[in-house]
């Protein structure tokens, strides 16, 4: 039996969709405006997607979101699956505390693990850039991975590696034919979760880019700053539609419902 | 035999003790360099002493990074930023309950469209969105016009910059943080319990204050926890949508390193950040814990 409907939900519900769509429909219907200003509807024009994807800066910018977030994809996969499936063979105790870490890393401000490593780079005189906002989203990235992983994890059935075992499969190959094939899935999707992550983080590359690290959401909020611009617009739908790609792709994977779990943070 | 088969197994497990820790030695590493050891360097840091003129840190061990942080600005800041994440959680409650509730009241094909619905806006560029409300809300913006039209506001009246735009643009960005853990909980609901209120005469919204809501409590409050933690700390949202007299503690911090250089005083404030976010996560094991 499911739950009676009440008209005052289903009321509540239209305005709440109209609230979350409102800034979406905004930003898709200006990026296709003539009109400069943005006040008014001044017809349909590509001309802000040219503007854009000609600039350099924003090709640079594109290019260093796309490197940072495919490198902290790679590396949050390897450093996550590894993590998952050492973490179930260690004992109680060590697993305990291993996961308070990852669960750490998850909850605690962003901000404050970014000024973290900041100190650190000026401390020791290391240079700020790329590499470091690859290390600061590894680590807070690739524990949403772990915590996709593990979920699956817990679902697989340990008979298949107990068979194994029975028959004489050393660890390495148990790992390497049974426990990462069944996990596959899993690992891609928190792979994939780190890559959208990446390329919508606002406050790593602001602290540890150094000058030569410019990203597509650095890029888009120092144009904000200058006032309105239907540029920004155009920007904003190509990396839309670029994300919500990956999150087709997840979806053919596992399915609504698991995504919807997994992009509440920490659950 | 037995005894034998024992020893085996605790060898066993040994090995495979040994090989998770060289497993998890990758994460692990990280986890220690890359985390513990710049939050342990945040907490000493903020004891220790700046020379603003030449930016050199000494290690006098003091409490003067607190003591500032207790008296002006940014006491402010402190208490904004709680202030901002209670209304936030409360306006998330309020606006997502309902629809966490149609949700779980709808069936089938319907319902994964609707919940569809609910991911696809947290999956476009959160930078841009957050943008589109600095166009809802400004003097000529949809959202300002309404409100002008219906004179809920003075003309000419721009919502940018302020307290309300933050607000709004928080709310907006967490809204489906505390729908999707409602939304299962309601799911999850003995709706038996709704039989048994309707055949005994209860409307179905006396039913929902008298049943629904006190059985799912858990689920709300972890939303509330899922809404609150995170938006204690944010930085990019009142960073756009924010004026001078309107920043949180995150964007504060992040002055304090990026503009004034007051490393020490920044990582007290960090610190009291981090703090805050450890009380709450420590209240919510308490309660955790006394219901078991």
């Amino acid at each position: 039996m499911k739950l009676r409907q009440h008209w005052f939900s289903a009321i509540m519900s239209a305005i709440v969709f109209v609230f979350l769509f409102l800034p979406i429909v905004v930003v898709f219907r200006d990026a296709f405006n003539a009109n400069k200003t943005l006040l008014t509807w001044g017809g349909f024009t590509f001309k802000w997607f040219a503007e854009a994807l000609s600039g350099e800066r924003f090709q640079n910018a594109f290019v260093m979101s796309l490197t940072i977030a495919i490198i902290v994809m790679l590396l949050s996969m390897i450093f996550a699956s590894l993590g998952a499936i050492g973490m179930a063979k260690l004992p109680a105790k060590v697993r305990t505390f291993y996961e308070s870490a990852i669960f750490l890393r998850i909850t605690l401000p962003e901000i404050v693990i970014v000024v973290g490593l900041f100190i650190v780079a000026r401390m020791f005189g290391l240079k700020l850039g790329p590499a470091w906002v690859v290390i600061a989203q590894t680590l807070i990235y690739s524990a949403y991975a772990a915590v996709t992983i593990n979920a699956r994890l817990a679902n697989v059935s340990s008979l298949y590696e107990k068979a194994a075992m029975d028959l004489g499969a050393s660890q390495t190959r148990i790992i390497w034919t049974i426990t990462l094939p069944l996990l596959a899935p899993s690992i891609f999707v928190g792979g994939l979760l780190a890559f959208t992550f990446s390329l919508d983080s606002v406050v790593s590359p602001t602290f540890l880019g150094g000058p030569s690290a410019e990203t597509i959401p650095l890029l888009i909020m120092g144009m904000i700053k200058k006032g309105v611009s239907a540029e920004v617009n155009a920007i904003g739908v190509i990396m839309s539609v670029f994300n919500i790609l990956v999150l087709l792709i997840v979806v053919r994977f596992i399915g609504i419902r698991q995504v919807a779990g997994s992009a509440v943070k920490g659950s | 035999m037995k005894r034998h088969d024992r020893k085996l197994d605790s060898k066993g497990k040994e090995r495979d003790g040994i090989v998770g820790a060289i497993l998890a030695l990758p994460d692990g590493i990280l986890t220690l360099c890359c985390f513990a050891v710049p939050l342990v360097i945040i907490i000493l840091y903020s004891f220790w002493k700046i020379d603003l003129t030449t930016f050199i840190v000494t290690t006098d061990w003091n409490l003067g990074n607190y003591a500032d942080i207790a008296k002006s600005i940014y006491l402010q800041a402190l208490l904004r930023s709680l202030l901002i994440t209670l209304i936030t959680v409360i306006g998330c409650i309020l606006l997502g309950l309902p629809i966490a509730y149609f949700i779980a009241s709808c069936k089938g094909k319907l319902q994964l469209l609707l919940i569809g619905a609910i991911v696809i806006p947290f999956w476009t560029s959160f930078v841009v969105r957050t943008y589109a409300w600095l166009e809802l809300l400004g003097a000529h913006g949809a959202i300002t016009r309404i409100l002008v039209g219906f004179r809920l506001l003075p003309e000419g009246t721009d919502l940018r910059y302020s307290l309300t735009a933050v607000v709004i643009g928080m709310i907006y960005s967490y809204l489906p943080m505390m729908i999707l853990p409602a939304y299962s909980t309601f799911e999850q609901l003995d709706k038996s319990l709704l039989e048994a209120a309707a055949d005994l005469g209860r409307r179905p919204s006396q039913a929902f204050f008298e049943i629904v809501l006190p059985s799912c409590g858990g689920g709300i409050a972890a939303g509330a926890l899922l809404v609150a933690i995170p938006a204690l700390g944010e930085y990019t949202i009142p960073a756009i949508l924010g004026g001078s007299k309107t920043l949180m503690i995150g964007n504060v911090i992040a002055s304090e390193f990026q503009t004034t250089g007051n490393y020490p005083r920044g990582a007290a404030l960090s610190s009291v950040l981090m703090l805050a976010v450890l009380v709450i996560l420590i209240g919510k094991e308490i309660t955790d814990w006394r219901k078991r």
